[in-house]
């Protein structure tokens, strides 16, 4: 008699609908603006050199997908622990787990999606210098707010995970800051990363994000300033009487190659991870579709542990 | 030189330690001998303090926090190996030291109760300043109990297994345990009992009985060492089965505040309702659950603006709706007046008499005792285990306890120390007599 009840397909609506009325009843429509305020600031702090120079893109691409990462972790880390005792009911009661977490799946998707939108547009506001193409589409909006999307989503559905495997809402804060500096840590952004912390950073979802968006920023064809700027600082060296530094600065401006120079100098700092091709933002976007189906499939695994629960 | 002399301070600091405890191990009642076993011996100290399950972690903490000394030792002074490894183990082995000192300071704040001592000594004791020596050699420092007076012995009476019925809900419950790192805790044992189809059951118990744990062994909800039958089948194993047989309406409102009424049971209505009935039958029963318990004024309002009755009620209905074969609820009556109350115990009354089986915990149940045909008594034992003191119509409970009022039943089994009489143990033994005879 009981296989005559909703099955899974038939069960994703009714908590479809809850999580859309508990977004509106619930404040958590509060991560939106919460996501602008976010991305304002990051772009107050990075935003003037962000796809102008390589520094600034590695800079930004990195302060962006922390943003990202940032507001996708906020998004669920709470999402089942906090009612994890009425998901336990419920379940007695006939709920299937599996589309429940389908349904938390599919309603993160829509919350990532309007985040990354947001970013993109206090972006845009913030005046940051946006490039005009896209790589796997002709328009760099669709590309970049794709990889802001996948990035936000791959890092909620890895704290949707977590917060499967917390008991309560404490336990799933506790973990949260150690993730969120495994990814700062491993992202590459931050370190030089030797060889066994190169392998760790493959599985950071950090790094697969600051490659698309330095990808998407044509991060190997833009110049390198910093090396520009500490010869201005030693311009004043003097070596036997004269001022070689100086002259070299000069002659340089005199003969308007000081862009050609940094573009010179931006050559050895050639990074193949963010190539700007095809293929390697696709493989970015792959790993962190990667993320989320495995992290969406082991939170189904994880709560399915929830019967063991005791109070 | 330095480090002779340091070896020196220490090997004399830890004899005259060894020293202190064998005189307080012998004090407490331990074995003095325990005194001079490494690691071993912080276990012994925690019973000492009557904090025997923390001693327990504590005793495990220092194993790992040695294993990590001796190993870094062997590391460094053997193999001669810095890097990664010695890192790790150094990092470990400072967290480990950070648990165990928190760990120390309870178990020596006991130890100071246990001798009526300030609190201030745990420093010294932590510090390893050889202070217990005073402890253990001055008349002046003496234990307000000792090991052996704190020993306690429940009811020894194992009652039988019953058989189980092909009607009803049998249940065998041999115990139920909870494991954990400072070992296990016996939380119910030996709990027998056939209830037959259309009656109406209190289950009844001092505060810490076991009457809600009983409750979720009863329904699988935290399974037991048990065989729980409904109609003849397991309810551990075919739940899948059954589950819409079974309605259970917890003690704590397990609902989503941030939800409307109507919603939060219409979504149950849509989860538990078979697929054959109509929408306009499911709207309409939503209709007359909602109307039932007096939800259908708050039907568009939030549950988090609701009263902690009105939650309650929420919360039954969302049970009530696929009209449960063994409906269970934990304090459906927490927060409801005495009108409410017993209008609700008559509704679940009625469900009674549909064939059904209703088992409801109360913390009032004079105020409705007619309205139910059975009771089961729980109470805590010696060992604060929950055993049943009595299980069968409410008529003979009150002449196997010689009053006519429920609450004085309680008051019977309560702990002393609770403002009960104490008789949880005798009762339990008289009532596993009358079963086994």
């Amino acid at each position: 008699m009981h296989n005559d009840r909703r099955g899974y397909f038939r069960q994703i609506p009714i908590y479809l609908g809850k999580f859309f009325r508990m977004f509106i009843y619930m404040d958590d429509w509060k991560m939106l603006p919460m996501a602008a305020l976010i991305a304002g600031l990051v772009s107050f702090a990075v935003g003037k050199d962000v796809f102008v120079n390589m520094e600034g893109t590695l800079k930004g691409s990195l302060a962006l997908t922390c943003v990202c990462i940032w507001n996708g972790f906020f998004n669920s880390i709470q999402a089942v622990c906090r009612e994890r005792q009425i998901v336990k009911r419920e379940h007695r009661a006939g709920m299937k787990l599996t589309s429940y977490i389908t349904a938390h799946i599919i309603y993160q998707a829509f919350l990532c999606l309007i985040q990354a939108i947001i970013t993109l547009t206090v972006c845009k506001i913030t005046r940051i210098h946006l490039p005009q193409e896209g790589i796997i589409t002709p328009f760099f909006y669709i590309d970049i707010t794709l990889s802001f999307f996948l990035i936000t989503y791959s890092a909620d559905i890895m704290s949707l995970f977590i917060s499967c495997i917390a008991k309560n809402t404490t336990s799933a804060m506790t973990i949260m800051p150690f993730l969120l500096i495994f990814e700062l840590l491993f992202s590459g952004g931050v370190f030089a990363l030797t060889q066994t912390t190169e392998v760790i950073s493959y599985f950071t979802i950090a790094r697969w994000g600051m490659c698309a968006i330095c990808a998407l920023g044509n991060y190997n064809a833009l110049p390198m300033t910093s090396i520009w700027k500490q010869i201005i600082k030693l311009q004043n060296y003097e070596y036997e009487g004269k001022q070689p530094v100086k002259l070299f600065i000069e002659t340089l401006e005199r003969e308007n190659k000081v862009d050609e120079f940094m573009l010179k100098t931006a050559e050895s700092n050639f990074n193949v991870a963010y190539e700007s091709t095809f293929d390697n933002l696709m493989d970015c976007w792959f790993v962190l579709i990667l993320f989320v189906v495995i992290f969406g499939i082991l939170s189904i695994f994880a709560l399915k542990r929830i019967d063991n629960d005791k109070r | 030189m330095n480090s002779n002399l340091s070896i020196l301070i220490n090997t004399i600091s830890n004899i005259l330690i060894t020293i202190g405890l064998w005189k307080v191990f012998e004090k407490c009642g331990s074995k003095k001998y325990y005194a001079l076993i490494p690691i071993y011996k912080v276990y012994i100290i925690s019973i000492c303090a009557d904090r025997k399950d923390t001693g327990k972690i504590w005793f495990i903490i220092n194993l790992i926090n040695t294993f990590f000394s001796v190993s870094l030792l062997i590391l460094i002074e053997v193999l001669k190996i810095n890097g990664p490894v010695k890192y790790s183990l150094e990092l470990l082995s400072y967290a480990v030291g950070i648990t165990e000192l928190l760990y120390q300071i309870k178990i020596y704040s006991s130890l100071c109760d246990i001798f009526n001592r300030r609190k201030w000594w745990v420093i010294l004791f932590i510090l390893d300043i050889p202070a217990i020596l005073i402890w253990g050699l001055s008349n002046k420092f003496m234990p307000n109990s000792t090991i052996q007076d704190r020993i306690v012995k429940a009811a020894n009476v194992t009652n039988k297994e019953i058989k189980y019925s092909e009607k009803g809900l049998s249940i065998n419950i041999k115990e139920r345990v909870v494991k954990s790192l400072s070992g296990n805790k016996v939380l119910l044992r030996d709990i027998h009992m056939n209830i037959l189809p259309g009656r109406m059951v209190l289950l009844l118990g001092g505060s810490g009985a076991g009457k809600t744990t009983f409750l979720n062994a009863v329904t699988g909800y935290e399974k037991a060492n048990a065989t729980i039958t409904l109609n003849g089948k397991n309810i551990y194993k075919d739940y899948e089965s059954i589950k819409y047989d079974i309605g259970f309406v917890p003690q704590q409102d397990l609902i989503r505040y941030n939800d409307s009424v109507l919603k939060t049971v219409s979504d149950y209505a849509n989860l538990k309702l078979p697929l054959s009935i109509n929408k306009e039958t499911k709207n309409n029963k939503i209709k007359d659950v909602l109307n039932i318990f007096g939800l259908t004024a708050v039907q568009n309002n939030m549950v988090s603006k609701q009263s902690g009755g009105q939650k309650k009620r929420i919360s039954i209905a969302t049970e009530f709706i696929s009209d449960p074969y063994l409906f269970i609820l934990d304090e459906p009556d927490s927060g409801l007046d005495g009108v409410l109350a017993r209008d609700l115990m008559k509704r679940l009354h009625d469900i009674s008499r549909e064939g059904k089986i209703v088992i409801v915990i109360t913390h009032s149940p004079d105020r409705v005792a007619d309205l139910f045909d059975d009771v089961i008594i729980l109470a805590k034992d010696e060992e604060r285990t929950g055993r049943l003191v009595f299980y069968g119509e409410i008529e003979k409970a009150k002449s196997f306890f010689g009053t006519n009022n429920l609450e004085q039943m309680v008051r019977m089994i309560n702990r002393k120390e609770e403002g009960g009489e104490g008789l949880a143990d005798e009762l339990i033994e008289k009532y596993g007599e009358i079963v086994n005879a």
